[in-house]
Order: C-alpha cells, then structure tokens, then sequence
C-alpha cells in the first residue's frame, strides 16, 4: 500500500475506533515511517540499524543476494510487508528450499496477524502504527512472498485487468507492463510498469510484489493472474474490496488496542463504526487514481473537524537526535525503532521456530544468555524490567 | 480443466520454443565443423569413390536442400506449437509433420547406436559421441513430448467447447 491508505486511511481509521486525534495522528505517522525508516534514514539520524522496517531502491540495488543477504532481506520485508500467513502450510513433493520460500506467501488473516496485534497492545501509539501497516499489507500484498523467488513471486504474460462495460458486463483487457521507472503508470491507458524478469531464483527483481508492479497497491483495480506457484491456479485480486475489508479490519483492531487488546481476532470486522462512511470510502477506493491522498485526507478532515497534516518524514528527528542518550529510548522516535525491532524479532522467530531457515537464525536471548546484535539488547533489557 | 488448459497451452509454448533452440544449434553446427575442422570435410571429400567435381557439387547441393527442407520442418513445427500454445492459432498440420519427424528422429537413433556398436566409435570419441547422443536424445523428447501436448491440448479443447 501507499501513503493514502497507510497515513490518511489509517488516521480516519483510527479516529473511527474513537482514538484521540493527536494519537491518530501519530498511530498514523508510525504507520507510514514503516516505508521510510531504511538504513539510510538510522544512519541520519544515528538511530539502531537493525530497526529498518525497509529498503530503499538504492538500498536493494546494492543488496546481497547470498544466503546471509537473502535472509537480512526476508527478515525486513516479512516482518513488515508480507507478514506470512501459514508457515507450517503444506507443500507435498517440494525441496525444502522451495517448501521454505512457498510458506512465506502474505495473506489476510494469518496466525501472526493476532501475535502482530497482541504485540502493539499497551506499547505506545508507535507500536500500534507499525501494526497497523503490517495489517493493511496482508490486505494488499496478498499472494506474494517477503523473500527474493522466482518460483514464488514471479508473473507471466497471462495478467488481466477486469473491468466492467457500460452494461456493467465484466471485460478482461490484458496488462503488457513496460519496465519505464521513470514513467508514471498510466490507469486510463492501462500502461503500467514491473520489475524487469530475471532468471536468477534470488534476484532482487523477483521480490515482493516487484513482478506485478504497483497494481497491488492500486485501490481502485481488479486483476486476475497466474502467480508462479499457483501451478496455473488463476487469482482473482479484488482491491476495493480487499482495501474496504482491510480498512474495517483496521477500525477493529484499533477499537481492541484501545480498549480490550486481548479481545483481537483475525477475519473479524467492524462494519458497524464505518457504515456512516462506507459510500464515501468505497468510492475514493475504486476511483481511477494512482494516489487518493487528496481524497482520504479530504475525509479526514470531516469525520476529525480538523485538517489533517502532511506527513513530514523529519518531524520527530530533532527530539530524537537532541535528546540525551539515556532518554533516547522515551523519545518518539526511539519509541518506534523498538517497537520495529519488537515486531521483526518476533516475526523472525516464528519463523525459525517452524524450521525455516529463510529469515536466519533466530536466538531466544532471554534463555541462552546475550550474544547477539547490540540493538536487540535493548529488548531484553525492557523485558527485564517489565516495560515490554 | 482450466487449469489444465493453461498448463497444456504453456508446455507447448516451451516445447516448441526448445525445437527452435535445437533447430538453430543444428543450422550452427556444420558451420562450426567448416570453420573448425576443415580436415574433416576434405576427408569426406576425399573418401568419396568416384571424386568428380560435377557430382561432387550435385550431391552438396542435394545434401544443403534435404537439410534445409529438414530445418523449415522443424522450424515450422517449432513457431506452430508456439502460436497454438498462445492461443494464436489451431493449424494441426503440424502435429502429423512432429509425428513424422520424431519417427525419422527415432530410426536415426537406433543407425547411431548400431554404428556405434559396430564400429567403434564409443572407444575413439567418447566426449563427442556422448554429447551427440545427448542432444538427439533431447530432440527426440522435445518432439515426442509435442505430439503428446499438442493432442492433449486438442483434446481438453474439444471438450471444453462441448
């Protein structure tokens, strides 16, 4: 998803399960700092590496793509933007390699979608925005895996749009994407880039949803494709339904992190608290648009009474980087990169714990004593002391 | 049967690109021989009976339009399985020219392994006979693997349409 549905979206979510609204405000500045809090923005502002919730282009052009890399990479992308849904799934008749890759396939609804929530309860106003975009990501980025795979993230000439005529009849009007970065997609032309094929299994091309370009992250489109481990299963991807569904889902979870955090469960919804808007938010989200920021903010605005501000990547750096080193950690900022490593750790270690190597080694540092990466002492110590 | 349709229509689309494949290593491999080891053509020449010129340059010619007929067979079959695997067209000619072809491919095996046996050749040149038998071996998959695909393929569409 993009910045209309993880910053506005996600604000007029929260205000909706009756959040403040400068703790909307900041429920959704956290959610959004999770596509923007790379290595590069740590470095700036001397924050804790292993905290990046992402990787710049740059970032990724630059990647590894040994084992040691690969598994940095699915420890960021699956611990933030496709949380995996079933990671003891079966896979009869595949190598374990496969078999590992194959069970980190995002979905809505997954086990570690209730750990997500459980783990944002009575954490901050930041551990709830990282919650929130991860949730909003199971919804988006359906189908795809966090890991760099050919054989898991791969699409093929087979891409359809679905559109309705005039008769409201469903018509299908294939996708031939360009590999044109610097053009913008085009919905009217129905032009719209990917990433470039490439034949290598663990090339950075093959990650995420690279592959299908951003029509995942489009509200407004229907699409049906063969993903490369459906063995020619057609998916249908209904993305203003999927984003409606999301978005309540959002209002819930967000009631239950206000209220009752350990009432949460997946597949449930609150229709009810979004009924007054439901015309409104269903029409922002199948118009043809790249970005509905203007729409999302403009609906914001009237269910708060107060305009919404932009996000501003630097608004907390000052605090953060001014503040001395023993209150670093009470800061806004610093709030927010243990409330990242809280989420990848746990996720990391749900994966290993199912006997996948994907995303490494993972270490239960509170048993076997500390011998780990610095930044995650962080999170021992805050355990000790009750405050996690 | 969608599924398998699709399944069907995607391995014909890979068979008949592997045939091109092969079709050009075989248009490049007598000119690799011409450029590589001249010796070899000048001793077929020279072991020719009844060296003359006139016959000699009769029977290249014969040679060049058998293999080129050859060629525009394969690669017919070739760009044909492709376009059906596509969904571009339902031309069946092809099918009947696979099948004859995968049969010539099959008694050209079994003269290979016999002169092999008898003459030889395993002991002399094992790197180059063993690639050979390798890449007929190839061939003669790909194109009996067509067959098979592209009747399936008609098969699964005949009853989708009733």
């Amino acid at each position: 998803m993009q910045k209309d549905f993880h910053y506005y979206a996600t604000c007029c979510a929260a205000l909706l399960a009756g959040w403040s609204f400068e703790d909307s405000l900041e429920i959704c500045y956290s959610a959004q700092l999770v596509d923007w809090c790379s290595r590069s923005f740590l470095n700036r502002v001397k924050g804790p590496a292993a905290a990046a919730t992402t990787q710049l282009q740059l970032e990724l052009m630059e990647a590894r793509t040994d084992p040691v890399g690969l598994q940095d990479i699915t420890r960021i992308w699956a611990s933030f933007h496709f949380l995996p849904y079933d990671l003891h799934a079966p896979c009869p008749r595949a190598s374990r390699a496969y078999r590992n890759k194959y069970r980190l396939i995002c979905r809505p609804n997954g086990a570690l979608l209730k750990d997500t929530v459980a783990l944002a309860a009575r954490r901050g106003t930041q551990a709830v925005g990282i919650a929130m975009h991860v949730l909003a990501d199971t919804w988006a980025h359906s189908y795809f895996a966090g890991t760099p795979s050919l054989v898991i993230n791969n699409t093929d000439s087979y891409f359809f749009e679905l559109l309705e005529d005039e008769n409201g009849i469903e018509q299908r009007r294939p996708i031939r994407f360009r590999h044109s970065a610097g053009e913008p997609d085009d919905p009217t032309a129905g032009q719209y880039s990917n990433s470039l094929y490439q034949w290598s299994e663990n090339s950075i091309m093959n990650l995420g949803h690279g592959r299908a370009g951003h029509l995942p992250d489009y509200s407004f489109i229907r699409y049906q494709y063969l993903p490369a481990w459906g063995n020619y299963e057609e998916i249908r991807k209904d993305n203003p339904a999927d984003y409606y569904h999301a978005f309540c889902q959002m209002v819930y979870a967000l009631r239950c992190l206000r209220t009752d955090p350990d009432a949460f469960e997946p597949d449930t919804y609150d229709t009810e608290a979004v009924a007054p808007w439901a015309d409104e938010i269903r029409a922002i989200l199948r118009k043809r648009q790249v970005d509905a920021c203007d729409d999302w903010r403009a609906l914001g605005g009237r269910i708060a009474g107060r305009e919404i501000e932009d996000f501003d990547l630097d608004k907390y750096v000052g605090p953060y980087l001014t503040a001395p080193k023993e209150h670093k950690d009470d800061s806004f900022l610093g709030r927010f990169f243990i409330a990242a490593m809280a989420q990848k750790s746990m996720v990391t270690g749900a994966i290993f714990r199912s006997g996948n190597l994907a995303a490494g080694f993972s270490v239960d540092f509170a048993e076997k004593g500390f011998r780990g990466i610095r930044d995650y002492r962080k999170l021992l110590d805050m355990g000790k002391e009750g405050r996690t | 049967m969608d599924r398998e349709l699709r399944r069907c229509s995607s391995q014909l689309r890979i068979l008949g690109l592997g045939l091109l494949v092969l079709t050009v290593w075989d248009l490049i491999k007598p000119l690799l021989y011409l450029l590589l080891a001249p010796d070899e053509m000048d001793s077929i020449r020279v072991a020719l009976p009844w060296y003359n010129r006139t016959l000699l340059v009769i029977t290249v010619v014969m040679v060049v339009l058998i293999m080129g007929m050859a060629l525009a067979m394969r690669l017919h079959i070739g760009f044909s399985a492709m376009a059906e695997g596509a969904g571009k067209t339902r031309k069946k000619g092809y099918v009947v020219l696979a099948f004859f072809y995968f049969v010539l491919q099959l008694a050209g095996m079994r003269i290979f392994v016999r002169a092999l046996l008898l003459q030889g050749l395993l002991a002399r040149d094992l790197m180059e006979t063993v690639s050979a038998a390798v890449m007929d071996l190839c061939s003669v998959c790909i194109t009996g693997e067509t067959v098979v695909t592209a009747l399936r393929l008609h098969r699964l569409r005949r009853r989708r349409a009733s």
